[in-house]
């Protein structure tokens, strides 16, 4: 509690710093720390100390001189027991000299102790050594941070940074294990703000410094260099920024809408696209909800999609027709003229054949009073066929090229379903049939004729002829007519197939049981 | 074991990765991507895949063949970017990612699918793990009772691998699940007679104590026995064995240049559209594109017979290359199928040997990819990969240090022998066949990788062609 009162003369008017730990006396020439001295120097280097550190430091000093005392001074220490101690009071003493040459000394000897103890954690050593390291770099006269060990948390990377020491900074950053984000990062991102201001060829230089080092906000650079009204560059720079929902807004805000649009579709990100979409122009926007397909028109044949406009038109009329019948024919006619455009042949012709398949349906619409509109060529064949308008059908296979085949799978169809039996049978027989005579079989069975099918399985080829008789048989045996299966059995001959013969036979017997 | 995961709550149930997948429903699938260039799928399946890495660590190898492979890798590249330092220290138990896009093997969902649980979607249709089927079949049969009245609705039924008949039957081809069945039933009856031989005490207990167990599978093998049944008239058919036999031809490259006789047939009865489709894409596909005039003649043939209102359906298709024109150069398929060994001629459906079974000759191409990059690996069918489009990954993603050498709970558990697990990813579809291949390449004796898959979506052919399918 005794108040110890010292005079300290000045030699030249000084500015006096307080600090946390002493004052720091500036002059013209000179730059002083004043402070009490700590008790572990105290204890070290007290002229006479018998403390265990003053000891240590006297036993490793002769050590190094090669001389035996330093075996004596070991011995001292250890009998009073103080060896740990001894190392850590030269620890601590290192702590605070600023003279690197004593540091190491001190170091030496707490190293040279520290060989003597079992189980000595060293961490408290290496931990030192890296401050003391740290704290001469920082000491040194080009950077100008004296400071003191007791201030060393306080080390502020905003400091050095400030001085430009970018280099010494990432080692201080390294040094103090700092996370990336928190330090190197922050550094680079420090680095790069700074050049920002003064240099041209920018971009370049700083992603070949940065790099893609985890953790690097470009945008942040580039928000910098608009603040500065450098557009040009923060463009530049946004191009190595990684996170899309950073790069785009910015993008946007430097008017760039069209690379902003870019690096939202590159990302993938769905909701990033509609957002800039949204931004880049209202147009587009009305588009996306395809509330006014007018403009989609418009985007259409400003990009020359001829294809993809001739199927806007179909899509177009077809929309409205339940609304409007008349607006299909123009539109097919528009679609027809785009398709040639694109050089579609196949959808040229095939939207000429619809707009004439239409024209043909209501004509005849209106004259038969059948409702044809909107069938497919098929199904409107099969519709005449059905209501017995032959001669008009045939009409509609000529103007169609309806293939040959086709025509007879739907005549016969048509027959079938109409129990025109006889006209079927005159049909078979009007030329070879192009679809054989499968389908007449299947059309009669079909139709619940087996005595018509009958006739025709005499003209399938010979593999094909079981093929019939046992789908006819399986027909009978589905009604359960024993008369059917007889009359079957005796018109075939009995040299056919026994497979069949077998079928035949079984089935009559369990029809018989029952 | 089958783990499903959802996207947005992505909850994995099982701590020991095993052959499982996930179908990640997904509003768009393969149209959108392919149509109209929309990749917003595939953003899901990267954050997906992202969520999967933060819960199952860095997956270090990242392969894949076709454009959305490529996209959903540099998603994955930018994600991890965006991801910064903040490094996941969770070990990897996922050794590698394969991501193949549909357009690289469009053929395969084409073709109908012969194993048990891939015919009852074919022929059913299965929504999200469940499939409704006529209910005339699942009637308590009781004799002597009247005609009983038919219930209108149809059955509905949950597929589930928990259900330990249908997780033993659902990867077989449909010609030995019979013999699966009967077996079991067999079983299950002399289980049951079993309670004759029970004559103390104990015995009787031990034996009610099995009961109900024995129950969940007697009630488990009736369901599973009408559904064999309906799917066995179905498969009867001579439509259906017509259609398989013209698959076949196709694949074996027999009739692939000029117009085929049954596809006019199906037009001429006017069988629905996505049967006809699925025979002209795979003849297209196994053809190397058809020639101008067959082409030309089978589109007007559509149009003729289902409607004008299918043009764009047919350019879709064209679009996405499934039915379209030659273009000059050899047609590539022949190297695939010799190469690959995309069809085998003997094939043993009861005891499989290899892939091809769940076709019943056709091992799919996409499986038999997955099934090179284990081994050999890929760099001995270059020359195949040149000729099937589209590009190439190949990425290596960083691990971070520390965890480059150890590995997670999923390998390493006896050393040398680990498993490699892969996730195998799906874009655009994956068909039931395709998983069964999968599974089944799981469980030979020579291939030490587990596989888990997941797609964007589960296809057959009718859904798939469906989704391209635009009517005015």
């Amino acid at each position: 509690d005794a108040t110890v009162c010292d005079t300290y003369p000045l030699d030249s008017p000084s500015y006096l710093v307080p600090e946390m730990d002493g004052v720091r006396v500036l002059n013209i020439t000179s730059h002083d720390f004043l402070h009490r001295v700590p008790d572990s120097c105290v204890e070290v280097f007290q002229i006479g100390s018998m403390a265990p550190g003053a000891l240590l430091l006297e036993a490793s000093k002769e050590y190094e001189a090669g001389s035996q005392k330093a075996d004596e001074y070991l011995r001292e220490i250890r009998e009073k027991s103080g060896l740990e101690r001894a190392v850590e009071q030269c620890i601590a003493a290192a702590a605070y000299e600023y003279e690197p040459t004593t540091q190491k000394a001190l170091l030496r000897a707490a190293s040279f102790g520290k060989c003597f103890l079992q189980a000595y954690r060293p961490e408290n050593f290496v931990e030192m050594c890296r401050m003391l390291r740290l704290l001469n770099a920082l000491r040194d006269y080009t950077v100008g941070l004296p400071l003191s060990y007791t201030q060393y948390p306080f080390v502020e990377l905003a400091g050095l940074v400030q001085r430009r020491m970018f280099p010494l900074a990432i080692r201080v950053c390294e040094l103090l294990h700092l996370a990336e984000q928190q330090g190197r990062s922050r550094v680079l991102e420090h680095w790069a703000c700074y050049k920002v201001k003064d240099e041209e060829r920018l971009p370049t230089l700083i992603h070949e410094r940065l790099g893609d080092t985890a953790g690097i906000s470009y945008e942040e650079v580039a928000a910098r260099a608009t603040d500065m009204g450098r557009t040009e560059l923060a463009v530049r720079l946004l191009d190595y920024e990684a996170r899309a929902e950073k790069q785009v807004p910015l993008l946007m805000r430097l008017k760039r809408w069209e690379l902003a649009l870019l690096k939202a579709i590159e990302s993938g990100d769905t909701d990033l696209v509609a957002i800039s979409v949204s931004n880049v122009l209202d147009l587009c926007d009305q588009w996306c909800r395809q509330n006014r397909p007018d403009l989609l028109r418009g985007l259409l044949e400003a990009e020359d999609e001829h294809q993809e406009l001739g199927f806007y038109h179909i899509r177009q009329s077809y929309a409205s027709f339940e609304v409007n019948l008349t607006c299909i024919p123009p539109a097919l006619n528009d679609a027809a003229t785009e398709f040639s455009k694109a050089k579609n042949d196949f959808a040229a012709k095939a939207t000429e054949d619809q707009f004439r398949l239409l024209r043909q349906q209501k004509q005849h619409s209106q004259k038969l009073g059948l409702d044809l509109l909107h069938l497919s060529l098929h199904a409107t064949i099969l519709k005449l066929l059905r209501s017995g308008h032959v001669a008009i059908a045939e009409r509609f296979v000529r103007d169609h090229h309806l293939p040959d085949r086709r025509w007879w799978w739907l005549k016969v169809e048509a027959l079938a379903y109409l129990g025109d039996w006889l006209e079927l049978e005159k049909f078979s027989k009007s030329k070879k049939s192009p679809i054989g005579y499968q389908p007449f079989v299947d059309a009669c069975l079909k139709h619940g004729n087996r005595f018509e099918a009958r006739k025709y399985i005499h003209k399938l080829p010979p593999e094909q002829k079981v093929k019939g008789c046992l789908m006819a048989i399986d027909a009978a045996s589905e009604r359960k007519s024993e008369d059917d299966l007889a009359l079957i059995l005796s018109r075939l001959p009995s040299s056919i197939e026994p497979r069949v013969n077998d079928k035949l036979e079984a089935l009559r017997n369990q029809l018989g049981r029952r | 074991m089958a783990t499903f995961l959802t996207l947005n709550t992505l909850v994995c149930t099982s701590s020991h990765l095993t052959v499982t997948y996930f179908p990640w429903k997904l509003s768009s699938h393969f149209g959108k991507c392919c149509l109209e260039s929309d990749y917003t799928s595939m953003f899901d399946v990267a954050k997906g895949i992202m969520t999967l890495q933060s819960l199952y660590g860095i997956i270090p190898e990242i392969h894949g063949k076709g454009d959305c492979a490529r996209k959903v890798a540099d998603m994955l590249q930018r994600m991890q970017k965006e991801l910064g330092s903040v490094q996941s220290c969770i070990p990897s138990s996922i050794d590698s990612l394969v991501l193949l896009d549909r357009s690289v093997d469009l053929l395969t969902p084409l073709a109908t699918q012969l194993t048990y649980e891939g015919l009852i979607d074919e022929l059913y249709g299965v929504k999200n793990m469940y499939v409704k089927l006529p209910p005339e079949k699942f009637l308590p049969r009781r004799q002597g009772e009247g005609p009983q009245e038919l219930p209108t609705e149809p059955k509905r039924l949950q597929l589930s691998s928990a259900e330990e008949l249908h997780a033993e039957i659902r990867d077989r081809n449909f010609n030995a699940v019979g013999e699966a069945l009967s077996r079991r039933a067999r079983n299950i009856t002399a289980a049951f007679e079993e309670r004759h031989q029970a004559r103390t005490v104990g015995e009787i207990k031990q034996f009610v104590s099995r009961l109900p167990h024995m129950q969940t599978i007697k009630s488990s093998l009736a369901t599973h026995t009408a559904i064999a049944e309906l799917i066995q008239e179905a498969t009867r058919s001579e439509s259906f064995l017509d259609t398989l036999a013209v698959e076949q031809e196709f694949i074996s490259g027999i009739d692939t240049d000029k117009v085929h006789a049954s596809i006019e047939e199906l037009i001429s009865q006017r069988q629905p559209l996505e049967r006809v489709l699925r025979l002209m894409c795979m003849q297209s596909l196994c053809s190397g594109g058809l020639k101008p005039r067959t082409l030309d003649h089978y589109r007007r043939e559509i149009l003729q017979a289902y409607g004008f209102e299918h043009l764009s359906t047919l350019f879709n298709l064209e679009k996405v290359g499934l039915l379209r024109g030659q273009i000059g150069g050899r047609n590539p398929f022949p190297i695939l199928r010799k190469t690959l060994r995309l069809q085998l001629s003997e094939v043993n459906e009861k005891n499989p040997n290899d892939i091809s079974y769940v076709y019943s000759g056709y091992a799919p191409l996409s499986v038999r990819l997955v099934q090179f990059l284990a081994r050999p690996g890929w760099r001995s069918i270059e020359e195949v990969l040149r000729l099937l489009p589209s590009p190439e990954v190949d990425d290596r993603q960083p691990l971070p240090p520390g965890l480059a050498y150890k590995r997670g709970p999923g390998g390493g558990r006896d050393g040398e022998s680990s498993q490699r697990v892969t996730l195998v990813f799906f874009l655009g579809g994956v068909t039931f066949a395709e998983v069964a291949a999968l599974r089944f390449l799981a469980q030979t004796d020579d291939g030490n990788t587990d596989y888990i898959i997941g797609t964007t979506k589960l296809i057959n052919g009718n859904t798939w062609l469906k989704s391209l399918m635009d009517t005015f």
